[in-house]
């Protein structure tokens, strides 16, 4: 087959333009932005960075599992696979009810742990400059961060520490992980 | 796994190979087969490892290889036969190489592929029919599978709901009804536009019903076609038992050699297949199974003769499929185990009183050897005798949900029976209702299922019994044994509600596990936990439901472990409604039949009845908790019956409370020797009538309260 050559200065001209806008720097005002899953569990707001979050669903059923792990909830299925249920509020010992939790955050680093919570409250994409330390009442190893955008600030859940420290907790064989 | 992840895979595979090629020959010169170009094969061998081993940097191989190279080549140009000594000093060598190849494999993750239509064990090249799969993909296929399979079967689930829908509506069309005839325009037309409304409708059921079948009929032979393709996957994904033989060849041979005892091993059924996740477990454990036949079993060549027996022992291993399972059976001729000997050792290393020792019948006391740290071998050496070997065997047993069994005749041999499932992937199990949850019981351990009343149950300090086809057989409630709560026991009594009771044998004890109800019996895929679940007792994984709901599968072992650690694990019973509210009873008999049935005697009656099995264990509790008769027994070892009866009549703890002596001794004269003890009433075992024993309990119960 032969191409004739308008077509091939127009192909040139398209690779051209994608590789430029390759080139770019990224949108100085997305730089600027981290994109967060906010959330709500035990009457408190919460959220999480978009890029931990592997799945979220509605939990359906969970079924119980012998042993007395500080926060674990049994097991769910997410996508056919078998996910070891912890309840995000007992973990980072939040003060509030234990709620009916509807949903479950599954981690991108390890699908093998979801976090059960109360609500999803959408998606965040939150300013650099309102990203602030968690006030020492709230910092725990898995909460360093708020969110200082509203009235109320929201913590940031590290979910990947919060692996680590049931992790560290089954090293220990002990009962508590936070 | 890919190979830029892991790139030594293929290495491993390679090594393997020659390992098992160099295995081979040098097992065939060890056996004296005369093979005149074994050097020269054998070079080939080393040659190819030392190679493959320095492309990967494997330094210690190389090394080793190397020194196999030289040895050989000289062999090879001189066209000497290797001596006897030098085949022993390289299949030594070939454990350092089989133990730097296990070093170089990454963690928990033998490398293994399976080869389709491939000679079991041979050495394999690539051939142009044949292909290499990695095992790890097959795997994901097996899941991958198992997950169609569950959206296939929900699929069924989905239309057999539309048919009961259609049918619904089929019903409210029946129901509607027509304007009656009518003389009205208005009216005729009416009722002739609803008729062809229904008619409309009708047609659109009728519709929906073909469609219905017909993608039921699919959904159907869709479901049952993953099934099939799954179970061949799963069975392409099986390794012949023969991969374990040359490892334990050499093992043979070199325990052989180290205690200077001559012995043939031979290997049978060595093409029958089993889960890769299983081999390596069941592997090791024959390793040490062979080297104590070799080491504990075998006489020496002089002994043997003078015990008219050929100077050579004979080690047999078998392998055998038996349905879903496979056995693993080693047999040795030689000296035999006593069991005198292994209660002996029992009770000079602790682990029970001489009494519980004598108790035990001789399967029973061959059983301890399965227990860490014991070891009939009077000295260690190199290979055995530290009391480890039969534990390994146990511990692979319990890790794969299997049974072990030693049987031994002194002076003919000992024959070890090792029965472990084909695949731990898949199982066939009861479905069982327990409070509000699905649990699944492997099918393979279920001796009988019955419904009994709750009323049945016999409860003891030592927990709960049930008396079924005559045997009493010890009660484990799953509510409470998986923490599902003690639930509605109570509710139960009161509602006199049948439970779902199982009769479950495992490592020859049988129990009984208690669910509210059994469900099915399904075939799943067992699935490990996550390791955020952690790995509870009793809990062998979880399968999932065609509504994609998980459930835990039981591990009927962890289940055993259960009841033996907490004899206890039932919710403190309701009291009976006949019970009286009377002291309770401590029976003391060394036997433990009738121990067993004076027990459940009384419980059936409704007294509470702790046991012991001897005097002075009865004396001591007696001093702990208060008691309102004791039934004794006379002849027991240690302190009797009549002394036990003196030595309370003359304590002031105990001089109130009477004491019912139980006996086989009927003469005139042991029933006065009773009496003068102190002795309230004297049974005779042989003239037992339950009426009797039972109005003098009360009576003399009574009279205490």
């Amino acid at each position: 087959m032969r191409i004739a050559s308008q077509e091939v200065s127009f192909l040139e001209q398209l690779r051209t333009e994608f590789d430029r806008d390759f080139a770019k720097p990224a949108h100085a005002e997305s730089a600027n932005l981290e994109e967060y899953l906010g959330f709500s569990t035990a009457d408190g707001k919460y959220a999480v960075l978009l890029q931990q979050v592997g799945a979220v669903q509605e939990i359906r059923t969970v079924t119980r599992v012998p042993g007395g792990r500080a926060g674990f909830e049994g097991l769910a299925t997410v996508q056919d696979q078998l996910v070891a249920v912890y309840d995000l509020a007992a973990l980072i010992a939040a003060p509030g009810r234990a709620g009916a939790r509807r949903w479950l955050l599954v981690c991108q680093a390890d699908r093998q742990v979801g976090f059960a919570i109360d609500a999803v409250d959408g998606y965040l994409r939150v300013p650099l400059g309102h990203i602030v330390q968690a006030q020492s009442e709230h910092r725990v190893d898995s909460i360093r961060q708020a969110i200082d955008q509203q009235d109320v600030p929201r913590l940031v859940v590290d979910l990947v520490a919060l692996i680590a420290a049931i992790r560290r907790n089954f090293d220990l064989g002990g009962q508590a992980a936070q | 796994m890919t190979s830029a992840k892991d790139p030594k895979r293929y290495y491993r595979i390679e090594a393997r190979e020659i390992l098992d090629g160099l295995s081979s020959e040098l097992l065939a010169l060890s056996r004296g087969e005369s093979r005149p170009d074994a050097p020269a094969r054998l070079f080939r061998l080393a040659h190819t490892l030392k190679g493959a081993a320095t492309v990967v940097g494997e330094d210690e191989v190389v090394e080793m290889a190397r020194i196999l190279e030289d040895v050989l080549g000289a062999h090879r140009d001189s066209g000497k036969a290797l001596s006897g000594q030098e085949v022993t000093e390289f299949l030594r060598m070939l454990e350092g190489l089989e133990a730097a190849l296990s070093a170089a494999s990454p963690a928990e993750k033998p490398p293994q592929t399976t080869t389709v239509d491939e000679p079991v064990a041979a050495p394999a090249a690539e051939s142009l029919d044949t292909v290499r799969i990695d095992l790890e993909d097959l795997d994901g296929v097996t899941t991958s599978l198992a997950s169609a399979e569950l959206q296939a079967s929900a699929l069924l689930v989905t239309l057999r709901e539309l048919d009961a829908t259609t049918r619904s509506l089929t019903r409210l069309l029946e129901q509607q009804h027509l304007p009656g005839a009518e003389r009205s325009r208005e009216l005729v037309l009416a009722r002739a536009d609803a008729k062809r409304q229904r008619d409309s409708i009708r047609d659109v059921i009728d519709r929906l019903n073909r469609a219905r079948g017909t993608a039921l009929a699919r959904a159907d032979s869709l479901s049952r076609g993953l099934r099939y393709v799954r179970e061949r996957v799963g069975r392409l994904a099986l390794v012949p038992a023969a991969n374990a033989f040359p490892a334990i060849e050499r093992a043979a041979q070199l325990a052989a050699s180290s205690t200077g005892k001559s012995i043939r091993l031979d290997v049978d059924g060595g093409e029958v297949r089993l889960d890769r996740h299983v081999l390596p477990v069941v592997n090791n454990a024959l390793l040490h199974l062979v080297r104590n036949a070799v080491d504990h079993g075998i006489e020496s060549p002089g002994v043997r003769v003078r015990r008219s027996k050929p100077s050579e022992g004979r080690v047999t291993l078998r392998v055998e499929r038996r349905g879903s399972r496979v056995a693993f059976v080693c047999e040795d001729d030689g000296a035999g185990i006593d069991p005198e000997d292994v209660r002996r050792l029992a009770v000079s290393r602790k682990l029970m009183s001489e009494a519980e020792a004598r108790q035990l019948d001789d399967a029973g006391a061959l059983r301890l050897l399965f227990r860490a740290g014991v070891s009939t071998k009077s000295t260690v050496t190199d290979l055995s005798g530290r009391g480890v070997g039969l534990d390994v065997v146990e511990a692979a047993a319990s890790a794969l949900n299997g049974d072990a069994v030693l049987t031994s005749e002194v002076g003919s041999g000992t024959r070890v029976e090792l029965v472990v499932p084909v695949s731990l992937s898949t199982a066939t199990v009861v479905s069982l209702r327990v409070e509000d949850t699905l649990v699944f019981l492997p099918l393979d351990v279920v001796r009988s299922v019955a419904r009994v009343p709750t009323s049945s149950f016999i409860t003891s300090a030592q927990g709960e019994s049930i008396l079924h086809g005559g045997e009493l057989l010890p009660v484990l409630r799953l509510s409470a044994a998986l923490g599902l709560g003690p639930g509605s026991y109570r509710d139960q009594i009161a509602d006199s509600v049948a439970l779902a009771m199982l009769v479950l044998s495992v490592q020859s004890e049988r129990f009984a596990v208690i669910a509210d109800a059994t469900t099915a019996i399904v075939d799943v895929v067992v699935r490990p936990l996550p390791w955020a679940a952690g790995k509870p007792l009793g809990v062998a994984g979880a399968a999932l439901d065609v509504e994609g709901v998980s459930h835990l599968v039981l591990d009927p072992r962890g289940l055993l472990s259960i009841l033996q650690r907490h004899a206890g694990v039932a919710p403190e019973p309701a009291p009976l409604k006949h019970v009286r509210r009377s002291l309770p009873i401590l029976v003391i008999d060394d036997s433990l039949t009738t121990r067993m049935l004076e027990q459940s005697i009384l419980q059936t009656a409704g007294f509470e009845v702790d046991v012991a099995t001897s005097a002075e264990e009865g004396l001591g509790m007696a001093g702990a908790r208060q008691y309102g008769l004791f039934v004794v027994d006379v002849e027991m070892p240690g302190m009797n019956g009549f002394e036990f009866t003196q030595c309370t009549r003359t304590d002031a703890r105990f001089q109130h409370i009477p004491v019912i002596l139980v006996t086989s001794l009927s003469s005139e004269a042991d029933q006065q020797r009773g009496r003068q003890a102190g002795a309230a009433a004297y049974v005779i075992k042989g003239q037992f009538d339950q009426d009797h024993f039972l109005n003098q309990v009360r009576t003399l119960s009574r009279a205490e309260a």
